[in-house]
């Protein structure tokens, strides 16, 4: 058998710390997302009279509301922020004048579309 | 010191045999068919593919066209398409349009450039022509017809696509191809939802504008309208 010396197993140990240590932080649901949906996109993703809700069916209200999506299709791919809808709108990568929100005011920070980002790159849970 | 296992040769065989077998099934599995006898093929010939379709959706021919030319809100078709923009355009009766799709073949994935030039026939026919120095694609065309069958449509897609970046041969190739149809057959069943969501909310805002006629005026005067 193949022994390992041990300053080998203490690299890889550090390696493995500082890869864990480098994916950042878990986004939450509940602490980070729906504050962030609630301030910036209820406004207009609200039923019965939203704007946004009646142009496109999608609620952001609650969890399952969102993940529901539109009349079209889902928003959110979980695990898949380049494919989901909900970034490609707030990034600005379906057009300059679908930039979401529509609402000059109320425009996102690049921390929150980050956040956004990495919330469904993580999976998007209901955490 | 580590030694090697050597495995008898029947299981090498089989092995080999297994894999050949699985490979072949996968080859057949991404020919042909989207199902319900509907065709897509996809096929490579001297660096250039061809996609060929014959589809028939169950949704109106208006609501279908009406979702093909909605440039603006292009990206509801295909989740692969990650980036898109209608850019302005430099003759009139054209639209410009740039997409980035996201393309896998495997594992591998590569994000690829495309502008390409819409124009509408006066027969109907949709032709989308590459604009080569804006894409990752030496050339391209793709023509959509489109066919009114009452409350259906048959929808015939044919597109050339030469792109401009290596594939490697064979399997790359065969990857690529099945990516095509993959993302084809994903359009096509979009195309066909959307077109169904906007002919319904089409009908509810006649059936409401209706109801809101009858319920502001007698059948008199809806007679004499």
């Amino acid at each position: 058998m193949c022994v390992m010396p041990r300053r080998v197993w203490l690299a890889c140990f550090l390696m493995v710390l500082l890869a864990a240590c480098a994916t950042g932080r878990t986004v939450g649901y509940r602490s980070d997302i729906q504050p962030l949906l609630k301030q910036k996109c209820l406004r207009c993703h609200t039923p019965p009279d939203g704007e946004g809700y009646l142009q496109t069916g999608l609620d952001m209200r609650t969890y399952e509301s969102l993940m529901q999506g539109t009349f079209y299709s889902e928003v959110i791919i979980p695990g898949d922020s380049r494919r989901s809808i909900l970034n490609k709108l707030v990034e600005g990568r379906a057009g300059k004048d679908m930039i979401m929100p529509h609402n000059s005011d109320n425009k996102l920070t690049d921390a929150e579309i980050e956040m956004l980002r990495l919330w469904v790159e993580q999976g998007a849970e209901y955490n | 010191m580590y030694t090697a296992r050597v495995l008898p040769k029947r299981v090498y065989l089989t092995t080999i045999l297994h894999l050949a077998l699985a490979g072949l099934l996968l080859m057949c599995s991404y020919s042909l068919y989207a199902g319900d006898g509907n065709d897509v093929e996809v096929t490579e010939l001297g660096g250039v593919y061809q996609i060929n379709a014959s589809v028939v959706i169950n949704a109106e021919a208006e609501y279908v066209h009406q979702v093909l030319v909605d440039f603006v809100h292009i990206y509801r078709l295909n989740p692969s398409i990650i980036e898109s923009e209608v850019l302005p355009v430099d003759e009139p009766g054209t639209a410009r349009v740039r997409t980035r799709v996201l393309g896998c073949a495997g594992y591998f994935c590569q994000e690829l450039e495309r502008v390409e030039k819409v124009r509408e026939l006066p027969s109907g026919d949709l032709i989308a022509d590459v604009v080569p120095e804006k894409s990752d694609f030496r050339s391209g065309r793709t023509v959509w017809h489109i066919d009114a069958l009452g409350e259906r449509t048959r929808i015939v897609y044919d597109s050339k696509l030469e792109p401009d970046f290596f594939i490697p041969p064979v399997i790359g190739k065969f990857m690529a191809k099945k990516s095509i149809h993959t993302e084809i057959t994903t359009s096509f069943q979009n195309l066909e939802k959307i077109a169904n969501v906007l002919a319904e909310r089409d009908w509810i805002t006649d059936f409401t504008l209706s109801s809101r006629l009858s319920a502001t005026h007698t059948p008199c005067d809806l007679a004499t309208r």
